[in-house]
Parts: structure tokens; sequence; C-alpha cells
């Protein structure tokens, strides 16, 4: 099964996370650093920089050094005296490298997500719960439609169009873009010890799933441990930081509401390159002494076939003629259209 | 200084189904003096109350099975860019079960859904249902269906529905059989996860 880099052609990353911390409050400043850069965001209220600001890491960052990065931030804006004042419209996305995982490995850990997602949106904050800007699968539920063509075949990831599911909490138009789930449940703070365990929670699901391996074992591992067994088998030593009073009735209302994506999957198998064909002719396409002429005229080469099924048919083709060129046909845009995407990208 | 401007109000709010003390409201309108009009989709009646923000809140997950004049109308709610906090006409989308119903029918009972204003539409967000047993008595009364949770609903074929797909048949009025392929969602109704919301 390919990888998800390999179905995509994303740009390659190394980090495991990428974060985006937008705030409000007064005092901020522009960044453009190693580590943190700043943006404006349409969607917080003030000025940028002063009283809106967006706070983006420059590159994604391995796991073990986002504690480090997180404490920079925050130093950083103290020094300068800003105030941060968190409200409703801000938030803290995190975007989780899945370029290296396969398929069927991604589709479980996006299910392992939705059976968790409870749990994980407790720990992001109360008023995340029903937010307009990270929406969960119970408030949201058409994004099953688009989960249920994922889960079905991988080609819908190229399908998948914009701003259909952007605003849910969890955001797989972001794997089409960058490679990268992007959770964007976090409500707006800048608590390093509490950003940084959301960010290894996230990390461990990855790992978790790519053990999995299938939507279908992640099923079957959740009805064999029931809801707390398996959110400390997916979380470890984190798991404690996610239970609260109501968590088993929620799990299991996330496990009724999933329930068809498991069901859905079909593992498909890499399917073998399609045999090129020119002017009809495909290499070992056995030919009479005409067709062979004909051929070798294109500029193809044909060989005597060692299994001729009769006197009539003895020729097969070994090489294809080169295919002709429409005079026009291809224009000269000056760069690779894929060129374009990656700048996008950047 | 108010927590939020009449001008985000109306893009947050008006027109969109939300929680005012417990209760799924249609929030119509929003005053100059910060008074708002409201439609209790329980009561049916209307009412203007003062706005505070803390006091309307986004409606309870999951919309589901709505069993609206005898027959069923599955609707969900979709993750799209508009502001606004509670159910709207643009961020829903409903579908009927498959039932045969005459011509149109069905339609106009998405239609009916669509108006925000109905209370079959509250029962759903309150979770309201009736049980199997209750349900199947109903469908053996007129043609149609009735759902008796958020994903399953029984029709007067006495063929259980579980979202927009037939998956089984009701045997002897309260047992389910489901076909093959659909088996798994037995779990569902054995455990009774949609009965808490």
């Amino acid at each position: 099964m390919k990888k998800v880099i390999e179905l995509l052609v994303n740009r390659k990353t190394d980090g495991d996370v990428g974060i985006e911390i937008e705030c409000e409050g007064k005092g901020m400043i522009e960044m453009d650093g190693a580590v943190w850069r700043s943006e404006d965001d349409g969607s917080l209220r003030g000025i940028y920089p002063q009283t809106r600001c967006e706070y983006i890491l420059t590159k994604p960052l391995k796991i073990n050094a986002v504690k480090a990065a997180l404490t920079t931030l925050k130093d950083d804006l103290n020094a300068e005296g800003a105030v941060l004042n968190f409200s409703y419209r801000c938030s803290v996305h995190v975007h989780v490298n899945v370029q290296q995982m396969q398929y069927q490995q991604l589709l479980a850990m996006i299910y392992a997500y939705y059976l968790l997602e409870e749990p994980f949106m407790t720990y992001c904050g109360k008023s995340r719960k029903g937010n307009n800007f990270c929406l969960r699968l119970a408030d949201a539920e058409g994004v099953l439609d688009t989960l249920t063509r994922m889960f079905e075949h991988p080609d819908y990831l190229h399908a998948m169009g914009q701003d259909h599911n952007r605003y849910a909490a969890l955001n797989l138009e972001a794997i089409q873009k960058y490679g990268s789930l992007e959770f964007r449940g976090m409500e707006g703070n800048l608590d390093v010890k509490r950003i940084d365990t959301w960010c290894k929670a996230l990390v461990k699901l990855r790992e978790w799933s790519v053990k999995q391996d299938t939507p279908k074992a992640v099923y079957e591992l959740y009805t064999r441990l029931g809801p707390i067994g398996f959110l400390e088998d997916v979380l470890g030593e984190l798991a404690g930081d996610f239970q609260y009073a109501r968590m088993i009735k929620d799990i299991q209302k996330s496990f009724s509401i999933s329930i068809d994506l498991p069901f859905s999957f079909r593992l498909h198998k890499d399917e073998p390159k399609k045999e090129r064909a020119v002017d009809g002719y495909r290499i070992g396409d056995i030919l009479t002494h005409q067709q062979a002429v004909e051929l070798v005229g294109k500029g193809g080469e044909v060989a005597v076939a060692p299994d001729a099924p009769n006197e009539e048919m003895r020729f097969a083709v070994k090489k294809l003629p080169r295919p002709k060129r429409i005079p026009g046909f291809a224009p000269n845009w000056g760069f690779q259209p894929a060129a374009v995407i990656m700048d996008d990208i950047e | 200084m108010r927590e939020i401007s009449i001008e985000d109000i109306q893009q947050k709010y008006e027109g969109s189904v939300v929680m005012f003390e417990r209760r799924p409201v249609l929030f119509k309108k929003i005053a100059g003096d910060y008074s708002c009009r409201i439609f209790d989709l329980m009561a049916q009646k209307e009412e203007q109350v003062p706005f505070e923000m803390k006091k309307f809140l986004p409606p309870a997950p999951r919309i589901g099975m709505v069993n609206i004049n005898g027959s069923v109308v599955y609707v969900v709610r979709n993750a799209i860019r508009r502001y606004k906090l509670g159910l709207s006409r643009e961020n829903i989308s409903a579908q009927a079960a498959p039932v045969p119903y005459p011509d149109g029918r069905a339609a106009s009972y998405i239609g009916l859904v669509q108006t925000l204003e109905r209370k079959e539409l509250g029962e759903a967000l309150l979770n309201k249902y009736p049980t199997l047993r209750e349900a199947a008595r109903r469908v053996s009364q007129f043609e149609g269906a009735c759902a008796f949770d958020k994903q399953f609903a029984v029709d007067s074929e006495g063929e259980v529905i579980y979202k927009t797909k037939v998956v089984g048949n009701l045997l002897n009025g309260k047992d389910i059989e489901f076909i093959k392929g659909f088996e798994h969602l037995a779990i569902l109704l054995n455990k009774g996860y949609e009965k808490s919301y």
C-alpha cells in the first residue's frame, strides 16, 4: 500500500508537528525567526501585530523539541511586555505529519481519533465543544460523507474539495495540502505544558495507528478493550490527562456515530501499472508480417515470437514507436505545473 | 462595552436553531437594544428576551432522525464556512428514509424540517424518540415510518432503516434481524449508545 506522500506528491517534511497559535491582546510583536514567524489572521479582532497576531512554527519540529519552542515564544512575548487575551475566536492548531504513513494506517489514525474525539476535545477546552471553528463529528455529522468516500478508496484524497470540512475539529483537507492532519480543537492559550501534552498525545496516536494497520483492526481492538482500555492503549502514560467523569458514555456515542467507517474500508492493493499502448500496439502483441512491417516503419521493433500461434502470426512487438507529437499541443509555459502547487504549499 | 456587537450577533445567531435555557429555539432577530426575538420549537411560540451570550448555546450534538408526519427524515449538520452558532438552512442537509411514499411526500417533509420551526426537529434535538415497540405499533396504523433512535427507524413493511439504508427486518414487533453485512449495527441498539444525549 502506498504512503500518503506517494499518493499526493506533497513536499517532503521531516518534523512531527507544526503549530499555529492565534492570539488577541496587546503589545504583541512581529516575528520572523528560525523557530517562529508571525502572520496576520483576519478572523481575529484588533490590529496586526500589536493586538491580533498568529504565531506559526517556521518549520515542523520533532516532538521532543516542541516544549523548548513554546517556552521560547512565551519568553519572547513576555520580554516585550505583551499581554495575551485569548477570546473564543482564538485557537491553537496542530498539524501532525502523516506523509510517511501508509494509506490504511492514516485511516486507522483518523478512525481512532474519532473514537477518542470527546476526551480530546474535553482536554482542548469546554468552550471548544460545538465551536463553529472546530466542529466535532457529533456537531457536524456531514463530515462522514467525505470520510466514507476516503475509507472506500484512496483516490478520493485528490477530489476533496476546499472548505467543506475545513471547520471540523479534524481538518482532513490539510492532508492534500501539506500531508498533515490538522487538529483545530485546542482553545487559544500559551500554556507550555498543556500544548506540549496535546502534541505528544497526537503523535502517540499516529505511532499507535501505524502498529494497528487498518481501521478494522482498530474497531476490533476497541470492541475488545472498551472505552477506558482503548484510551489507555492509545495514549499510554498520557491517558490520565484525558479522562473525565462522563468519558465512557461520550466515547460510546463516538463509537456509535463513526461505526460506518471501519466497515467502509476496502483494502486496495497497489494496482499494477497499465501497459502503455502506442497506435494500438503494446509490448508483446503478436503481429502478422504486414503489421510488423508497418510497426517497424513507424520506428518500432519486432522479434520472432517464440510461441507464435501460427505461421501467419509470428512476430511480437519488442519496442514501441515513439508517440507522435502534435505541433502546438504542448505550450511552452516556462515552468512545470507541479511547481505551482509546490509554491502554494510554501 | 458589550461582549459582542449587534452585527456579530446577526451573523452568528440570526436564522439558526440554538439552545436557550435548555430549550431548542430559532433565533429570529436581534434589536438595537439587545433584545431578541426567539421561537420556541417545543412550545411553538415566539418570545422576546434580552440577549446574553452565555444563555445561547450550540444545540445538542447530532440531529439524526426526525419523525415528521408519519415519515422519517435523516438530518446532519455540515462543517461549512458559515458563522452560525446553531443549525441553519445553509449548514444542514436532510435526506428522506427509503420508504415508498406517494410522489412528492418525502420532499415536502424535508422542506418542513428546513423551516427550522417544527416541533419534531426540537424533539430530535432533545433525543425524544418512542421505543421500538411503540414505533412498531404506530407504523402498523398507517403507511410510513417512525424513528425509535437517532439512527434507526422502522416502516410499515417491517423494514428497519439505519440512517438512509434498509438494514434489516422487524420480527414479531420487537426483534430485529439484520441483513448480511449490517450485523455489526446490532451493538448500537443493544447498548443503547444514543439514549443519553
